[in-house]
């Protein structure tokens, strides 16, 4: 059996593209690079999944896919374990893909497991570097992912069953414009077991998500350097996503709640990055800090023992580095 | 009705400490834990029970002996049956291999329900729970945040996606994962606890499940581990004096290939 | 320790980590009996410890109930005094001298949590000398007519089902006393001052008043006169329990200062490098050490049914002790910060001198400890 072709599942919701499919696209047409420069010849294939679908076609292709398989079907409105599993085997066991990359979303990571498991393949979960092997001898794919909650990173094959699976964590990669021509798409047509096994009582929107410092990724934390400028504080923090972390002494004036203070008073926090703005650095701060991957500490006191624990240590006033940063993000 | 949990006993990975100078995981003396994924669907698990009593809590691991330990703390929660998968021969094993070893153990007991956690803090795959039920061929719904009802027949959960919430019924039986956040598990009660290390922990081994050794552990396991490394830490102490420019564009570097 | 011990202790300490730690300082500052506290240690049937279960128990033993007040005081020593009174001072007496009526009727919703438990010897003229009670009880027909004044009574307005000494028969001094159960919401039965304490200060102590109360026959713990004995054994088994509050107390003082000596830095090191602080933390230890051997010497004492009036006092008097001096201690290395509300230190300070007061104070241990060796 020859298995060939980059192929990337290609998620819709609802009519709805998710951006992490597009993203795929792209890295997969990077791989195609890679094995080109070994002398193998690739398509960047998108399995394209959903219901009256016509018009995602053309995304697909101008988004660097070479070749686009559909299939429409009334069942995969929105993505189901059962029905998209099914739909993808079949695409499998028809096409023998040589790769196949799917979005780590919660759809991804419902039917990926399930899929790999069906066409008795290996998968990897949560990608984050892809790359074809550099070695002469290997053309396999080496899948690289963080364990231990970003501690340890593993690089993984699957060296002897086909298609090599990875689902691909959403916003690692960037998706890029590329035109490809439009050329007619494969339809393929899946006869669905009839019984659904799980009813959709009922689909609604998420409230907002109360906000959990000991989870967040990203902190931007505001002291007394920074009380007279909140505002850029804030909007810096929206612009990089972060969430809003606080001194003590910022807590007890009122400026911000409790919910956001960091510190052994406060909340314990490990996040990669921890941006200190205008904060000193009071033992009683850092101890809940420290653990942070990369700190970075702005304060115009050359002294302030935030320095201490800062892997990057900017002396400078906090609200013009922050105003400047706007410019580079 | 019978409700089956599966259990991993992983390090306590927020635990873990990075050596900043030398760049290497820091593993000793990191506690072992129940994984809080798996804990919620233990807690799920014995909320039913509380409503409807006559039901059977049974709970599966697979893992080292040193797993039993787990065992007990869970009988002291007041589940009602343990069983540890454990023999060297399935040590190693992916996230395949893994599944094709539960779902032999499981096929051992009765279930309508079976809860797992959505993944592991330690291997992070999430496809464990969706790998088993495929093996038993039975339906799953991952990202189950809570359990709304428990009827004879069905089961109604919510599924929390990015940004929608799926309300979703299933007949029995079926596989649910679970969702840690939001949920605060049980302590246990004192007279599960001071009972706890009488209980009886079921150990199953090769031996019980005779499964072709191609297909367990290690050599049974589709993907393989071709290295591991620390992510680089940026050294400590590195100071920018009044120049805001250079400032911005560094932090905005660090921020970028954090994102990657 | 048993690892059935370990078990338990490790329980307990998750209990107070999680559920009673986060509401110490609060509600010490307002005053506030932590009711939600209460309701999730009856989740975790934290009640009846000691009891067997088929009278609504854990069918554990004294050992494990000292662990659970131990732990809970070491970061809430309120916490610990509500489980202490409701299980040593409330459930003991039905449990050991009740009948089977006063067993199924009372003890069962106590150790299942359904009821709260208090106990009322003290009054304003009878505190160490019992035999001053001015609380009588007058038997008509099917009743007893409970008359009299009770202060100072841990879980106060918050228990239920209250055990309560009077006089049955004054001309027989202590052996006139007959111990009752009485109910919340009797006719007659009312709440006086609600005292404002140094420490324990979400604990509930208030003054019960019995104006005429009518408390049915079947309700009169033992026979009547056995009274002084009945508080006799039970404040006994109410000191091991105090003492493991003690010692609960000294432990997370000593925690706290260990924890801030090694941070703490002044002249470029921590504060733990120099030989004071660390010559105060070794005696610290020594005194939790031998306080913790004491305590459950105590408790195993009272497991093994063998008289331990002796074992309790002395676990009590020095588990008190060293409570008090430790805490005073843990203040003192904390310095400016230990004295402030920030830090815990200053709240077990004020918690610890209870434990040298209340179930006896020092001085009625020394006596009882005394009278024992001179025997």
């Amino acid at each position: 059996m020859i298995h060939s072709h980059i192929h990337v599942f290609i998620e819709v919701r609802d009519q709805k593209l998710m951006d992490v499919s597009l993203e795929l696209l792209h890295e997969a047409n990077e791989l195609k690079k890679q094995y080109k420069n070994k002398g193998i010849d690739q398509k960047v294939i998108a399995l394209l999944l959903g219901y009256q679908i016509q018009s995602m076609i053309e995304t697909c292709y101008r988004f660097g896919a070479d070749e686009v398989i559909v299939v429409d079907h009334e069942k995969l409105m929105y993505p189901t374990s059962q029905h998209t599993t099914a739909a993808l085997v079949q695409c499998i066991n028809q096409f023998h893909p040589e790769v196949l990359l799917i979005g780590a979303t919660v759809v991804g990571r419902d039917i990926a497991p399930r899929v790999a498991a069906e066409v008795a393949t290996g998968l990897t979960a949560d990608v984050t570097i892809l790359e074809v092997d550099p070695l002469e001898n290997s053309n396999l794919l080496l899948m690289t992912r963080p364990a231990f909650g970003g501690n340890l990173y593993g690089t993984i094959i699957c060296p002897d069953t086909f298609p090599q699976m990875a689902s691909v964590r959403p916003s690692v990669f960037i998706k890029k414009e590329y035109h490809k021509p439009v050329v007619a798409p494969i339809h393929v047509t899946v006869n669905f077991d009839q019984n659904d096994w799980i009813e959709v009582v009922q689909r609604y929107h998420k409230p907002e998500q109360a906000i959990d410092l000991s989870k967040a990724k990203i902190i931007l934390s505001a002291g007394r350097g920074v009380e007279s400028c909140m505002d850029i504080v804030l909007e810096t923090a929206h612009l990089l996503k972060a969430t809003l972390g606080a001194s003590r002494a910022l807590v007890d004036r009122g400026v911000v709640s409790k919910v956001n203070q960091v510190g052994q008073t406060g909340t314990t926090v490990r996040p990669s990055i921890y941006l200190a703005c205008g904060i000193s650095g009071a033992l009683q701060h850092t101890a809940g800090m420290d653990q942070a991957q990369t700190i970075i500490a702005i304060n115009t006191d050359e002294q302030a023992p935030i320095f201490s624990v800062a892997t990057l240590g900017i002396v400078a006033d906090a609200k013009e580095v922050l105003l400047k940063l706007k410019e580079y993000i | 009705m019978n409700i089956l949990v599966l259990v991993k006993q992983v390090p306590n990975t927020t635990e873990m400490k990075i050596n900043k100078e030398h760049g290497t995981l820091m593993r000793q003396g990191v506690e072992s834990i129940i994984n809080p994924d798996d804990l919620a669907s233990v807690e799920f698990a014995l909320t039913i029970k509380d409503e409807q009593p006559d039901t059977h809590v049974r709970v599966i691991s697979m893992g080292p002996p040193q797993a039993k330990s787990m065992l007990t703390d869970l009988y002291g929660l007041g589940v009602d049956d343990c069983v540890l998968i454990s023999d060297p021969s399935f040590s190693g094993a992916d996230t395949w291999a893994t599944s094709n070893t539960l779902a032999a153990a499981i096929s051992r007991y009765p279930f309508d329900l079976i809860l797992a956690g959505r993944q592991a803090i330690d291997g992070d795959t999430a496809q464990v729970g969706p790998q088993v039920a495929q093996r038993l061929g039975i339906p799953q719904i991952t990202y189950v945040k809570q359990i709304e009802s428990v009827t004879s027949t069905h089961v109604t959960v919510s599924k929390h996606y990015e940004d929608y919430i799926e309300l979703s019924r299933c007949k029995y039986p079926c596989l649910l994962t679970c969702l840690s956040e939001g949920t605060s598990p049980r302590l246990g009660r004192i007279e599960y606890i001071w009972r706890s290390l009488d209980q009886p922990i079921t150990v199953l081994s090769n031996q019980q499940l005779q499964l072709d050794p191609s297909r367990i552990g290690l050599k049974g396991s589709y993907t393989k581990v071709k290295r591991t490394f620390v992510r680089p830490i940026e050294t400590k102490g590195q100071m920018i004096v009044q120049d805001i420019e250079l400032a911005a564009k560094t932090i905005a570097d660090i921020l970028k290939k954090a994102a990657s | 320790m048993e690892q059935k011990y370990t078990q338990i202790r490790s329980f307990a300490s998750t209990f107070a980590e999680t559920y009673v730690k986060p509401l110490a300082s609060e509600i010490d500052e307002h005053e506030r009996f932590p009711e939600e506290t209460v309701k999730k240690m009856i989740d975790c049937g934290m009640m009846g410890i000691p009891y067997p279960q088929n009278l609504g128990g854990s069918g554990a033993d004294t050992m494990a109930y000292v662990l659970c007040v131990e732990e809970l005081s070491k970061v809430c020593a309120t916490t610990g005094v509500i489980l202490s009174a409701h299980t040593s001072l409330a459930s003991y007496p039905i449990y050991a001298f009740g009948t089977d009526y006063l067993k199924t009727t009372y003890l069962m919703d106590l150790n299942t949590g359904k009821k709260l438990g208090a106990f009322g010897l003290t009054e304003p003229n009878a505190g160490t000398d019992a035999s001053g009670q001015k609380t009588v009880a007058i038997k008509q027909g099917d009743y007893y007519l409970l008359t009299g004044s009770k202060i100072f009574i841990t879980n106060g307005i918050y228990a239920d089902t209250y055990i309560v000494f009077a006089m049955t028969d004054a001309s027989k001094g202590t052996k006139g006393i007959s111990a009752f159960v009485v109910e919340k919401g009797w006719e007659g039965f009312t709440f006086g001052k609600k005292e404002k304490k140094l420490g324990i200060r979400g604990s509930s102590t208030c003054e019960l008043i019995f104006n005429q109360v009518k408390v049915p026959k079947e309700n009169l713990i033992g026979q009547e006169g056995q009274g002084f004995k009945i508080a006799m054994s039970t404040l006994d088994g109410g000191r091991i329990g105090i003492a493991a509050q003690a010692l609960g107390i000294a432990k997370g003082a000593f925690e706290e200062a260990v924890t801030y000596t090694k941070s703490r830095r002044q002249f470029n090191q921590p504060i733990s490098n120099f030989q004071h602080t660390q010559f105060i933390l070794a005696d610290m230890a020594t005194s939790i050490e031998a306080a913790s051997l004491l305590v459950y010497q105590a408790a195993k004492a009272k497991d093994t049914q063998k008289n331990f009036s002796k074992e309790a006092a002395m676990a009590k008097l020095f588990a008190s002790e060293t409570a008090m001096k430790v805490t005073t201690q843990a203040v003192q290395l904390l310095g400016g910060y230990g004295y402030t509300r920030e830090y815990p230190v200053e709240r077990m300070m004020r918690d610890a001198k209870i434990t040298e007061i209340y179930e006896g104070t020092s001085e009625v241990q020394r006596m009882v400890i005394a009278a024992s060796v001179l025997r």
